[in-house]
């Protein structure tokens, strides 16, 4: 079960790599084993909470273009899940970005070294991270479908909002 | 209810139940203002119940000053209450349900009663009775807080010097122990007469000897102990500047003991008998067995080989850690060469093999080896090498990360692959093994040469390359490639092999001079070889789990 969130970003591993994603698993290159922070839980947690807020607030926050008469269209629904989702890409991208920019993503992983320990290959880039943003965009848009079956259906004015 | 206020003479309200109170909390202080009555001296307790309903709540009023004085508190005369109160309770208490025992047992009188009820229902009726449980349960009470004494002593005993630190610390003392003591070498030169071709000053023998003692009295260990060995063991001191300079034949021969044969078999049961863990033994020899003239040389040569295959399996059993390393070399052989019939041969000129054995512990021979490189010593002429220990030893390994399409799993990474994949780019399934060799007497072309393994799964082809470097120890990277993906366990066995140098350099007739041979070799160096691999012919394996 705490594997379920990593497995479901795994869908998207292709986009932003193995090596990341082994990162991301908590994969420690020191000890070889998988002793580190799960972060896929972390960062999916944290997607899923965002998402619930905005789906909240959409559905049952009494202010205009959330839960309004006039707020009750597919679209609306739309920008709100493409404000959560961006919203969960940047933390994404800023999470591993950070890690990144600051060695916290192990060297092993990072790179490929010949015998003299020189640097032959890299595996890891900013742009897997940019990758690894859009992936969680897709992971919030999940759970936003996911958090919008089920609480539209007590909501006032957007119960049909986007469909049924 | 009301709260007292600071004992103040002068906020100080009239009122017999806040004086009772300021009794009690200022001992000292226990002067009623004039006019008004005290209470007896019994009454100041902190038992005394207060008269008024609304006076029952208390405010500490030491002052700071006070609590400046006394800061463990109880003790002082101007104590007002505990700073601290320890609660010993009985675990009985918290773990079982409480049942009617006689240390639990309430007096009758303290028993909860119908106030409606008769006085004579309510007041006990068996005196008698009641002063025996009374008695009772004095006594239990003695006996629980002498137990809540041991029990705290106990405690106390416990946390104040745990064991685990203290083992740490004698085993982190043991190990500094270890590496500041150096081994002990012992240096036995067989001396029989046919070795006296070889101790011609300038050749690559006595060179050889010079350098190599030299070495390893600089780089490993100055406490050197030198002897000539025959039938018996001549101490020769440890004075290693006057050994190299009366290294000939004269010196051999002034020396004494039995010169005439040579029982390979007795010369390294002599050595083997040495009982001294923290020593290591140089045997060096010309490798040549001499049964003398009156034996047969074929059945004595399977003597020897049984004798040695025997002296070396209890040395082994006796020391599970012990090592063999024979070093092969070469020089020029120029006097007297006896056959396997003790027949001489005189003024022989010929290039010839002489050995070097090191016998010990494991680790100490594995530093000399990697302290003083045989293939740097003057005169070693890029020496054979043979080298066992005791097999089926762990070594530290794991599936290198990122070297194939595939995943660790996370509750084995070392050891286990998932989800295992074509590469993308060639087309097929591939994968790497770290492993640490280091621990083993085995130099770097064995290791590094696939036939001195064995796959349990033909279905992965592998290569052995050096590791890249990394900061956990491996030494060697096993490269697994297949077509196809083959679930199930990979293991490489790392077989111990005799050399095929072993066969070459063996002599089997022994009745005449051959360059670069000697006889009955192959039965000293098979006869180790046995006695090692008796129960295990490898010296380790490495499996890998595909899931």
């Amino acid at each position: 079960m705490e594997d379920l969130l990593g497995n479901i970003y795994c869908w998207f591993e292709s986009l932003f790599g193995q090596n990341l994603a082994e990162h991301l698993w908590g994969y420690n290159c020191v000890t070889q084993i998988y002793d580190g922070k799960n972060l896929f839980n972390s960062i999916g947690l944290i997607t899923a909470g965002v998402s619930l807020v905005f789906v909240l607030a959409y559905y049952y926050l009494p202010l205009y273009f959330f839960n309004h008469p006039r707020s009750n269209r597919w679209w609306n629904w739309l920008i709100i899940l493409l404000i959560a989702g961006i919203i969960n890409f940047f933390i994404a991208y800023g999470w591993t970005v950070n890690d990144f920019l600051n060695g916290n993503i192990g060297d092993c992983l990072m790179y490929t070294r010949d015998e003299q320990g020189n640097i032959i290959a890299q595996h890891i880039f900013t742009s897997d991270c940019w990758l690894f943003g859009l992936s969680n965009l897709f992971v919030s848009t999940l759970f936003f479908i996911g958090w919008s079956l089920v609480f539209k259906w007590w909501s006032r004015n957007c119960k049909h909002s986007p469909l049924f | 209810m009301r709260i007292c206020k600071p004992c103040d003479e002068k906020t100080w309200p009239p009122g017999a139940a806040r004086k009772e109170e300021m009794h009690i909390f200022r001992p000292r202080q226990n002067a009623a203002p004039r006019g008004q009555t005290t209470r007896p001296a019994y009454a100041l307790g902190v038992t005394s119940k207060p008269k008024k309903k609304d006076s029952d709540m208390k405010i500490d009023k030491t002052i700071y000053k006070d609590r400046k004085e006394r800061q463990i508190g109880m003790t002082a005369n101007h104590t007002s209450r505990p700073d601290k109160v320890l609660f010993f309770a009985d675990p009985h208490f918290l773990f079982f349900k409480s049942l009617p025992t006689l240390h639990t047992l309430a007096s009758r009188t303290s028993r909860h009663t119908d106030q409606n009820l008769p006085k004579s229902a309510i007041q006990p009726t068996h005196k008698r009775n009641s002063n025996y449980l009374n008695l009772n349960i004095k006594q239990m009470s003695k006996v629980i807080q002498t137990l809540y004494v041991f029990a705290v002593i106990i405690l106390l005993a416990s946390c104040g010097n745990s064991g685990k630190k203290t083992n740490e610390e004698i085993a982190l003392k043991d190990a500094i122990k270890v590496e500041t003591i150096k081994p002990t070498v012992n240096v036995y030169i067989e001396n029989s007469g046919s070795m006296d071709g070889f101790v011609n000053r300038g050749n690559e023998f006595t060179s050889f000897i010079t350098s190599y003692l030299t070495d390893i009295s600089i780089k490993y260990s100055n406490d050197i102990n030198l002897y000539y060995i025959n039938s018996q063991i001549i101490p020769l001191g440890s004075d290693l500047t006057n050994f190299t300079s009366r290294l000939d034949a004269n010196s051999f021969r002034q020396m004494g003991g039995n010169r005439g044969e040579t029982h390979i078999f007795q010369l390294l049961d002599t050595i083997l008998k040495v009982k001294d863990h923290n020593s290591i033994s140089i045997f060096i020899t010309d490798g040549i067995f001499s049964p003398g003239r009156s034996r047969d040389a074929s059945n004595y040569i399977v003597d020897q080989y049984n004798g040695i295959k025997h002296a070396f399996s209890n040395y082994s059993r006796s020391n599970p850690k012990a090592a063999v390393v024979v070093y092969q070399l070469l020089s020029q052989f120029n006097g007297t060469f006896f056959d396997r019939n003790d027949r001489p041969i005189v003024n022989v000129r010929e290039e010839l093999p002489y050995y070097v054995w090191l016998i010990g512990d494991l680790a100490k021979i594995k530093k000399l080896v990697d302290s003083v490189l045989i293939t740097n010593v003057r005169s070693s002429n890029d020496p054979n090498i043979f080298a066992i220990s005791k097999g089926n030893r762990k070594v530290n390994y794991a599936v290198k990360m990122g070297s194939g399409n595939f995943k660790l799993d996370r509750s084995n990474p070392l050891k286990e692959i998932t989800n295992l994949k074509r590469d993308k780019r060639t087309g097929k399934v591939k994968f790497s093994v770290d492993a640490d060799l280091s621990g083993f007497l085995l130099n770097n072309d064995y290791l590094l040469n696939p036939s001195n393994y064995k796959s349990s799964n033909s279905n992965y082809q592998f290569n052995i390359k050096n590791a890249v470097s990394n900061p956990h120890g491996y030494t060697h990277t096993f490269e697994f490639t297949a077509d196809n993906v083959h679930k199930g366990n990979v293991t490489i066995l790392l077989k111990s092999q005799i050399p095929q140098w072993v066969e070459d350099v063996n002599d089997n007739e022994g009745l005449n001079v051959i360059q670069g041979k000697t006889y009955g070799i192959r039965y000293q160096i098979h006869s180790v070889y046995e006695a090692f691999t008796f129960n295990n012919i490898n010296y380790t394996e490495i499996t890998i789990n595909i899931k």
